[in-house]
């Protein structure tokens, strides 16, 4: 009982450091921001990061983006399509475990990344209405395209497959992958049955 | 006079032209049945152009020539393995004279990808591919021959120049008995099944030995690029897989 109360407590200003460097962090983040987001933008990518990727991506505003945008934090990233009655909620089920978990750890500082299979149904206004109906933090980017060759494009660099199937489903891989904040695969999980702490292992 | 002319420019494109640039074809609407699968409906196919052969060392050479980020020294680890062009001799040298007309090989679905987009065409689907390499030549029984006998044999190496063997009854050379070719979608198919969902996947791709529903043997060379292209990812590079453009009409 003693020796408990003793780790809780050992626990619970674990967690307070962490907050608190985290708060540090960002204050010292914002004092400085320009130079040292120029500085990071600047530097050469990895040979390795699928941020290579010159993909024009649409976010749930409708707003064009890169994948380099994502640089920075680490990033738990997959695919899947909003009209999905399976898999797809399993898929952001276990990365809202991860994004659960990883707040419990104080740790805010990671993206949740869904790629949408399905450009022509998946519009903009689709994504952010689902993102409101499945509760989805700040921490979340629901993303889509103008075109089927982008999704082809990034299940390429992920490992995913996938083909559309009659009735407007997909039929896809189970892969949800990390990316490290300079958007280099650091691990993945393959298949439904994974356990939230093995994806947190790969988050740097 | 101007005649004339124009008569001696056209001469003088016929012979600087190499002789295996590759053309344009137009493949008409239809509707087909793809080989090996079970439960086939017909799938449709809207016409498209793709080239009469794969690009050649030669073609790809000009590519990277234009595009360093393609040279075998530079290219990125995302985008192609170790293996990327590896029989080339440098960056701008495929080797032997003799392989300028042969298919380049080595190269990843993204530099395949990007060799189209700067020709301003794209790679094609695998429908579009399948139904043009279903096209016969000369006559049916040749083709199922040349399929069967050329999956026996092995790889060969050197490959022969493209544009060698006979055309089928379109005009395009060389789907069947040079190499094997990337398409678009080439990550489309799954023959292990990773979820429940992808265990629907390909559950009407019959497996080899269970194929004894098989009526055409042509099936069980189709069925070999199914599981082939199902063993692909993106980056990869192999000695006998190369690639040809399509384009819209």
């Amino acid at each position: 009982m003693k020796s408990f109360k003793v780790s809780s407590i050992i626990a619970m200003a674990a967690c307070v450091a962490v907050v608190s460097q985290a708060g540090a962090k960002e204050d010292h983040h914002q004092h400085h921001a320009a130079p040292a987001a120029k500085k990071a933008e600047t530097a050469p990518l990895s040979d390795e990061s699928i941020y290579n990727l010159n993909s024009v991506l649409l976010d749930a505003e409708g707003k064009t983006i890169k994948l380099e945008k994502l640089r920075g934090k680490p990033v738990v990233i997959s695919m899947a399509y909003t009209s999905c009655a399976y898999t797809c909620p399993m898929i952001l089920a276990q990365m809202q475990q991860v994004e659960k978990k990883l707040a419990e750890m104080g740790k805010k500082d990671v993206r949740f990344v869904l790629v949408s299979f399905d450009p022509e149904k998946d519009t903009p206004e689709v994504l952010k209405a689902y993102a409101k109906k499945r509760n989805l933090s700040s921490q979340w980017d629901l993303l889509t395209a103008k075109s089927d060759k982008v999704p082809r494009e990034i299940a390429s660099v992920l490992g995913i497959k996938y083909s559309k199937v009659e009735g407007g489903d997909y039929d896809h891989s189970y892969i949800i992958t990390v990316l490290d904040a300079e958007g280099v695969p650091s691990g993945r999980q393959v298949g439904a049955s994974g356990d939230p702490k093995d994806l947190i292992k790969f988050i740097p | 006079m101007g005649g004339l002319i124009r008569c001696l420019l056209l001469a003088a494109v016929l012979c600087t032209e190499p002789t295996w640039a590759a053309q344009d074809i137009l493949v008409p609407a239809g509707e087909f049945k793809m080989p090996a699968k079970l439960n086939q409906k017909n799938l449709k196919v809207a016409s498209f152009y793709i080239d009469s052969h794969p690009v050649t060392n030669a073609e790809f050479l000009e590519f990277v020539r234009q595009n360093p980020e393609w040279r075998k020294s530079k290219v990125k680890k995302l985008f192609a393995d170790k293996s990327y062009l590896n029989y080339w001799v440098s960056d701008l040298k495929f080797g032997d004279k003799v392989m300028a007309a042969s298919p380049v090989v080595r190269v990843s679905w993204f530099a395949a990808r990007e060799y189209c987009a700067w020709k301003g065409q794209r790679l094609p689907s695998t429908n579009e591919w399948e139904y043009v390499a279903l096209r016969p030549i000369n006559n049916e029984t040749e083709i199922k021959t040349l399929i069967l006998e050329w999956y026996g044999r092995g790889a060969e190496w050197p490959l022969s120049n493209v544009n060698k063997s006979s055309p089928n009854n379109l005009g395009v050379h060389d789907m069947h008995g040079l190499i094997w070719e990337w398409v678009e979608d080439f990550n489309t198919s799954l023959v292990t099944g990773e979820s429940r969902a992808d265990g629907g996947l390909d559950k009407d791709l019959f497996c080899g030995a269970g194929a004894s529903g098989a009526a055409d043997p042509a099936d069980y060379a189709a069925f070999m690029r199914f599981a082939f292209r199902s063993s692909l990812q993106a980056k990869y590079t192999v000695q006998n897989l190369g690639f040809r453009c399509a384009k819209n009409r």
